[in-house]
């Protein structure tokens, strides 16, 4: 009787939600991160149904299935708690790795785990480049494709940044930006080391690594000469 | 089905409003759980158990782990691979690890030196840009529990016989090539030597030291640190007073500077006597420190057919073997008189042989082996009452470079 009154005086609803339904609505929530800068949810860069939409080209890996696999990022956490905090701090810019007992942590795990079907999954691959080279140039008309399928969801459309996400730079402006900066830099690689470093190896910045997995050479090479690079 | 955490929820709900929160905070409604635990561990490691050998992969940002119990036994053989580091994107070099006496934790430095990781952060042994770490891990479960930020390029680390300090070494050449091209004087090619709160993880003492530091060895008495530096001398830490004052021993009268080392110490074994055996790679000698005049013993210098790496005493300290590279093969030496007795070689199960260590109770050798970089690398154990047979080659990860013990007894 107490925690029914406290709840009506805070002025929530006496309905007990399903927390597996409640890790659904957190997991496309950028609010699942405390941090009011951060723009990004977990659907930003991941699917979880069980076919992938093959409209969509996104750096992280489909989530269906995810909660059993052997190990994740490639084999380099070896728990999904870890694995999942590292999206958060990392790309969410969540304070801290999720606390196991946290609510919002136990809801989202009771989500994962229910569209997580085969116990156990194999572990899947996951390839960075570490020395950046340069890419073949490509069809522009399936840059353009590649464009939409991978970068507008967060940069919006090509030049006026239609729809993109708070905080996150327009094209081509953020690549003149940056080629201010280092003018002797060679665009075709600055762009490479961005899309397949990310922010890691010292580049910065909030966005996550494409591996080649997910995005092929050939797409990169596309999507470069689509920017007109 | 659960009701769980209701109060605590409805609780917070209403101290939150009272405080007049941010809009834009996820509101959590009151939850009912259909399960009965949440991110459940998935690995089935059993834990210390009888002990455990512990082997640094450091290109592959793993550690391997090994049965103490097993050793000399058929089934030796690799138990469990651990990634371990910070970021599961970036290769960060995990290098050396040294186990708390108590057995509850390990600690493993972060180098950030990757061969083929690429420029920028990574680069090559000892150029690194960005600054290491020393990662402390629970031993039971391998789980991370807590790091601290170091300075470039840690070299070695050693933790006091209580557990409660490590000390960090700083292997950045960087430095010295940062310095030597603006044409700077040595002394700002010194490190420092880090002195961590192993509780809490935090820095508690920094002083500067020398250039190239990296072997790390504490007295017997925890009295000193005593540090290999390239620029041709030890470091000798005093641990006793407050400021730490350090004294620099030069490994000859003609020892070189940094840029140009003659005898480059690169690492230590100290004997049960206290005295330190410095491994001098470009001379393939092994010099000998006397702990009590802080001289090098010119009676004792031994000369070894590869470059000197990190070695062990036999309990009695009668016996050094130590591991050489180049024609990877174990030399054993006689502490007292300083002559080479014998060369075990090696070579057809161990590339670039890094480190030797007895095991606790003295009846095996234990080799790491570095590999060619590119392939793994592996653990070799020598039989030592008969004669350092190899009895066991286990293939580990890449570029294996230590071997830890966590709680072994003789």
């Amino acid at each position: 009787m107490l925690a029914l009154a406290l709840a009506a005086a805070a002025g929530c609803s006496d309905k007990l939600v399903p927390a597996a339904e409640f890790g659904e609505q957190i997991f496309a929530d950028p609010r699942l991160s405390e941090n009011p800068d951060n723009p990004f949810s977990c659907a930003t860069c991941h699917a979880a149904a069980p076919e992938s939409d093959p409209g969509r080209i996104l750096p992280g890996y489909n989530l269906y299935d995810s909660a059993f696999r052997a190990s994740w990022w490639g084999g380099f956490e070896a728990e999904y708690l870890d694995a999942v905090s590292f999206c958060y701090t990392s790309f969410m810019h969540g304070p801290a790795a999720l606390e196991p007992d946290d609510p919002k942590a136990m809801a989202l795990y009771e989500y994962l785990a229910s569209i997580s079907p085969t116990r156990p999954a194999p572990a899947k691959p996951l390839t960075f480049t570490r020395y950046v080279l340069t890419v073949a140039p490509g069809d522009p008309a399936r840059g353009e494709q590649v464009y939409t399928a991978a970068c507008a969801s967060c940069h919006g459309a090509l030049g006026t940044g239609e729809g993109k996400l708070l905080r996150v730079p327009r094209l081509p402006d953020a690549i003149a930006v940056a080629l201010r900066k280092l003018p002797s830099a060679d665009p075709v690689a600055l762009i490479v080391e961005k899309v397949r470093h990310g922010q890691f190896w010292g580049v910065g910045g909030m966005s996550p690594p494409f591996s080649r997995e997910v995005l092929s050479d050939e797409d990169l090479g596309a999507v470069i000469t689509y920017l007109g690079r | 089905m659960r009701f769980h955490n209701a109060v605590r929820i409805g609780l917070l709900a209403w101290t939150c409003a009272g405080a007049g929160c941010n809009d834009e905070l996820l509101p959590v409604p009151d939850l009912v759980y259909g399960l009965d635990s949440h991110w459940p561990r998935s690995s089935s490691y059993s834990g210390v158990g009888g002990g455990r050998l512990i082997v640094t992969n450091s290109s592959d940002d793993t550690i391997s782990l090994f049965d103490l119990t097993r050793l000399g036994q058929p089934d030796f053989a690799e138990l469990l691979r651990v990634p371990v580091g910070l970021s599961p994107v970036e290769l960060e070099g995990p290098h050396h690890a040294v186990t708390d006496p108590g057995g509850e934790y390990y600690y493993i430095n972060i180098a950030n030196y990757v061969a083929g990781a690429g420029g920028g952060p990574h680069g090559p042994r000892g150029t690194g840009l960005a600054n290491g770490y020393i990662l402390k891990y629970r031993a039971s479960d391998n789980v991370l529990v807590g790091s601290v930020e170091v300075d470039r390029s840690p070299g070695d680390v050693a933790v006091s016989a209580d557990g409660k300090t490590l000390y960090v070494s700083h292997y950045d050449f960087q430095k010295i090539i940062d310095v030597a091209l603006v044409g700077g004087p040595q002394s700002d090619m010194d490190t420092r030597f880090l002195i961590v709160d192993a509780e809490t993880m935090t820095v508690k003492t920094a002083l500067t030291l020398c250039p190239g530091a990296h072997g790390v060895k504490l007295s017997p008495d925890g009295a000193r640190a005593y540090v290999s530096c390239i620029s041709d001398e030890i470091a000798v830490v005093d641990l006793t007073t407050a400021d730490h004052a350090v004294r620099r021993v030069k490994m000859a009268a003609d020892a070189g500077p940094a840029i140009a080392p003659k005898y480059e110490p690169y690492a230590l074994t100290l004997s049960p006597s206290g005295d330190i055996w410095v491994s001098c790679r470009t001379r393939n000698e092994l010099r000998v420190v006397n702990a009590q005049t802080l001289e090098v013993d010119p009676a004792r210098i031994v000369g070894v057919t590869g470059a000197p790496m990190f070695g062990g005493f036999t309990d009695d300290g009668a016996t050094l073997y130590v591991p050489t590279q180049i024609d990877d093969a174990v030399a054993v030496v006689n502490a007292a008189t300083g002559t080479l007795m014998q060369e075990i070689s090696v070579r057809s199960t161990c590339l670039n042989v890094h480190q030797f260590r007895f095991s606790p109770d003295g009846r095996w050798g234990l080799l790491v082996c570095e590999g060619d970089h590119g392939n793994p690398g592996s653990l070799v154990v020598l039989d030592m009452a008969n004669g350092g047979t190899v009895i066991h080659s286990v293939p580990v990860g890449r570029f294996p470079d230590s071997i830890g013990v966590l709680r072994g007894t003789p």
